[in-house]
């Protein structure tokens, strides 16, 4: 054999397999379930907007990568995911140039403008629909009672959450809690469907695509202060329960907050973030105009996972062992002595 | 072998049940090479053409000692890198096939009554690895003896823990010799535990499962955080060795013989099931491969040492040391590139550290020369296990980011602790200055010769 032939590198000389794409279409598997349901309940409608947040996710990607001369990475699939979550987050009936705005933007904004896939301080999803949702004409097209009255559901066709900014805890008698878990309530074409995304979260967890601590956080976030809330007041407050399966907290627990670059890595940093994405919902949804507090509960605590993920156990290293390893250092000491 | 996690409420480890057929013999090589790391020509006793025994000391007093492992004639003594890439001294040794075996190496009468400075220069004497400690005289605290397998595809003997009266004396002989206060045995955890310790040993139940059977952790879950290994082998105050070679040492030291042969698990392309063989330490790895019916492709690795972090040859000459416990080669296929991509904040490397570290920011500040900051999250306690690499989606080389802040602090004016690059150039490779190519085939006279790589 020739000499000098070998690769010669360092450790480690293994890899486990583990690739970003597959990580992706992990989270694409998890959110079959309630993407068939709602395409089922909503018809064609659906899959437009579907189709078309994910193509306008991946095209805004694939040109401004091109454009500014850096490799296109649309085939790991984050843009895809991008465009789904946002898809699922809308009602069916939204006009179609709303779906390409809010998906380019949040991929140009939330995403490019920062540099990319990892660097992104807030989930571009979440950029993208915000930007609907504050501007003024366009957030009608949010309201899902206004949006949905002409589809056939068989159900009540009224949203849980504006439900109850209008009426209270009062309004509520109408729904039943097994219905609103199946997913049979008003709301966007995936986020509705309470049952099936949380199958799509635990599969997540199974797959080890997210960690527990943030949706678990922002489970029990939401049971705490809605809890305290309704111990206070039952007449204004609702129950957690209502505050668990309504809305886009299922969603925003399991798909929203969990994403990767949006939100801390480190133990504590994670349970907490989950915990405050979790009791600003309850607080956004009981004193703020919108509806449904998760978009924004959510974007406002990943402004802190910088900070978050400062909340770590610093190993340090015992001062005796420091002064030990020093006296300990060159080599040649021992040896030069006993020459 | 695979790696396990369970709802991520497990850290993923990978699985150390690695199990090997029985155990062959690699024949004697005809030329052995014997590294002495740290040291220079002059620290060598011999020189090329005096005949050398079996237990022979071949360093001069004070430097070794550098124990042949062969008997033979001595062909050459060269500049040569160590196991690590440290620089060092290497003789080689024309092996002949009649064994004799040196004087100078007596038996130790009686061991039980020997004293602890006897004792520590009767292991020194006989080459067993570990013993680097003994050289440097440091103080030892906490000796730390490990039948847990280093390193997956790495094979401990279970019936090592089967004789509790050998393993007791064995025992009592390194704490003698160490002057540890804490022995701690640590075995796997399935293991039965053997009865008759003394009661200054303590049984560590160990995981199964990688990095925990590494020094460096082992030396973390018994005494706290870990300030880098230090040239004397050390972990702090900790010392840790193999149980193989504890067990050895006792019929070493009766018998006044060095040790001469390890037991080495090889994998080879495409296997995951390692191979045991019983190799004399000096042998040639592509003499080792030989005997296995391999051969070395170019493109492919030779790896010195565990997948994880053995050291990989740029050729395939290296010698077996003491320390050697494994033996890895590749084909091209699978050697691994990895990719200098954006993280993405998976998180993966921060579960999987064993030392808790901040991998991902670590990786991050290291990647653009932040070496302070990488100081303010204790890169130092890092164990250079490489999960973090093994786990990274994006293939990110975070280990070696690792390793280089490491060096690059070590190498600063404040923290003068221990270099592993030899000559500080960060040029590792084929063309490392402190790297040395051995011809096999040579004529004795040639053997000397430095060869361009």
């Amino acid at each position: 054999m020739k000499q000098g032939s070998l690769v010669v590198s360092t450790g480690p000389h293994w890899h486990g397999g583990a690739r970003i794409p597959r990580t992706y279409q992990a989270v694409l598997l998890a959110l079959v379930p309630a993407t068939v349901a709602g395409v089922i309940r909503y018809g064609a409608d659906a899959a437009g907007v579907i189709g078309l947040a994910m193509g306008s996710a991946m095209a805004a990607e694939a040109i401004w990568q091109k454009a500014t001369g850096r490799p296109v990475t649309i085939a790991d699939g984050s843009a895809a995911v991008t465009g789904l979550l946002l898809a699922l987050l809308l009602p069916a009936s939204i006009p179609a140039f709303m779906v390409v705005v809010a998906s380019v933007l949040g991929i140009i904004i939330g995403k490019q403008f920062f540099g990319g896939l990892g660097a992104n301080p807030l989930s571009p999803t979440l950029v993208g629909y915000a930007i609907l949702r504050i501007t003024e004409p366009w957030s009608g097209y949010l309201d899902f009672d206004l949006m949905l009255v002409m589809y056939d559901v068989g159900f009540v066709k009224e949203y849980p959450e504006a439900v109850f900014k209008a009426w209270g805890v009062a309004g509520l008698q109408e729904f039943s809690n097994w219905d609103l878990f199946l997913g049979r309530q008003t709301g966007g074409i995936g986020s509705s469907q309470i049952a099936l995304l949380l199958v799509g979260g635990l599969y997540l967890l199974a797959r080890g695509v997210i960690s527990w601590r943030i949706p678990l956080g922002f489970l029990v976030g939401v049971t705490v202060v809605a809890w305290l809330l309704n111990l206070l007041d039952p007449e204004a407050y609702a129950g957690p329960v209502f505050n668990l399966i309504t809305g886009t907290v299922m969603f925003g627990a399991f798909f929203l907050s969990t994403e990767h670059s949006s939100s801390p890595v480190g133990r504590w940093g994670m349970l907490i973030y989950g915990l405050g994405c979790g009791m600003l919902t309850v607080v956004f949804r009981a004193w703020s105009n919108h509806d449904d507090g998760v978009v924004f509960a959510i974007l406002l605590m990943s402004i802190f996972v910088p900070l978050l993920d400062r909340l770590r156990k610093r190993p340090t290293p015992p001062a005796a062992a420091v002064l030990l390893a020093a006296a300990a250092a060159p080599v040649g000491t021992a040896e030069e002595d006993a020459r | 072998m695979g790696l396990r996690e369970f709802f991520g409420i497990l850290p993923p480890r990978i699985s150390l049940d690695a199990t090997a057929e029985g155990v062959s013999q690699v024949p004697l090589p005809e030329l052995a090479i014997l590294i002495l790391p740290g040291a220079g020509i002059e620290d060598i006793a011999v020189k090329s053409g005096d005949a050398v025994e079996t237990g022979q000391d071949l360093a001069r007093p004070g430097a070794g000692p550098l124990v042949a492992t062969v008997t033979g004639r001595v062909t050459g003594v060269v500049c040569a890198a160590g196991p690590e890439g440290e620089p060092g001294a290497a003789v080689t040794i024309a092996v002949a096939a009649e064994e004799s075996f040196s004087k100078d190496l007596a038996p130790v009468e009686d061991l039980a009554a020997a004293s602890g400075d006897d004792l520590r220069h009767a292991l020194l004497r006989a080459g067993l690895p570990g013993t680097e400690a003994f050289r440097h005289g440091v103080k030892v605290t906490t000796l730390i003896v490990s039948a847990v397998a280093e390193a997956p595809g790495c094979v401990v003997d279970g019936a090592l823990l089967a004789d509790g009266a050998a393993l007791a004396s064995a025992l009592g002989i390194w704490q003698r010799a160490s002057g540890a206060d804490r022995v701690v045995l640590a075995v796997p955890a399935g293991a039965g535990v053997p009865g008759g310790l003394p009661a200054s040993v303590t049984v560590a139940k160990t995981p199964s499962a990688y990095p925990e059977g590494l020094p460096e952790v082992l030396a973390v879950r018994q005494g706290g955080w870990l300030v880098q290994r230090t040239p004397a082998g050390l972990f702090g105050d900790t010392m840790v060795v193999g149980l193989d070679a504890v067990l050895a040492s006792v019929t070493c030291l009766q018998e006044g013989r060095p040790f001469r042969e390890r037991t080495i698990s090889c994998l080879a392309p495409g296997e995951r099931r390692p191979r045991n063989l019983t190799v004399r330490i000096g042998t040639p790895a592509a003499r080792v491969l030989e005997a296995l019916g391999l051969t070395p492709e170019p493109g492919g690795k030779l790896l010195l040492g565990s997948p994880m972090r053995g050291v990989a040859c740029p050729d395939p000459t290296r010698p077996i040391t003491p320390d050697t416990r494994q033996l890895v080669l590749q084909a091209p296929s699978e050697v691994h590139h990895f990719q200098t991509v954006t993280c993405t904040n998976c998180g993966a490397c921060d579960r999987v550290c064993p030392v808790d570290l901040e991998v991902s920011a670590l990786g991050r500040f290291a990647e653009y020369d932040r070496f302070d900051r990488c100081a303010d999250l204790a890169v130092e306690c890092c164990v250079d296990c490489g999960l973090c690499a093994y786990v990274c989606p994006a293939h990110r080389p975070l280990a070696q980011l690792m390793m280089h802040a490491k060096q690059t602090l070590w190498r600063s004016p404040e923290r003068r602790l221990a270099p592993i690059d030899p000559v500080g150039c960060n040029a590792c490779g084929p063309s490392c200055p402190a790297l040395r190519l051995f011809d096999l085939d040579a004529e004795p006279k040639d053997s000397g010769k430095e060869k361009q790589a």
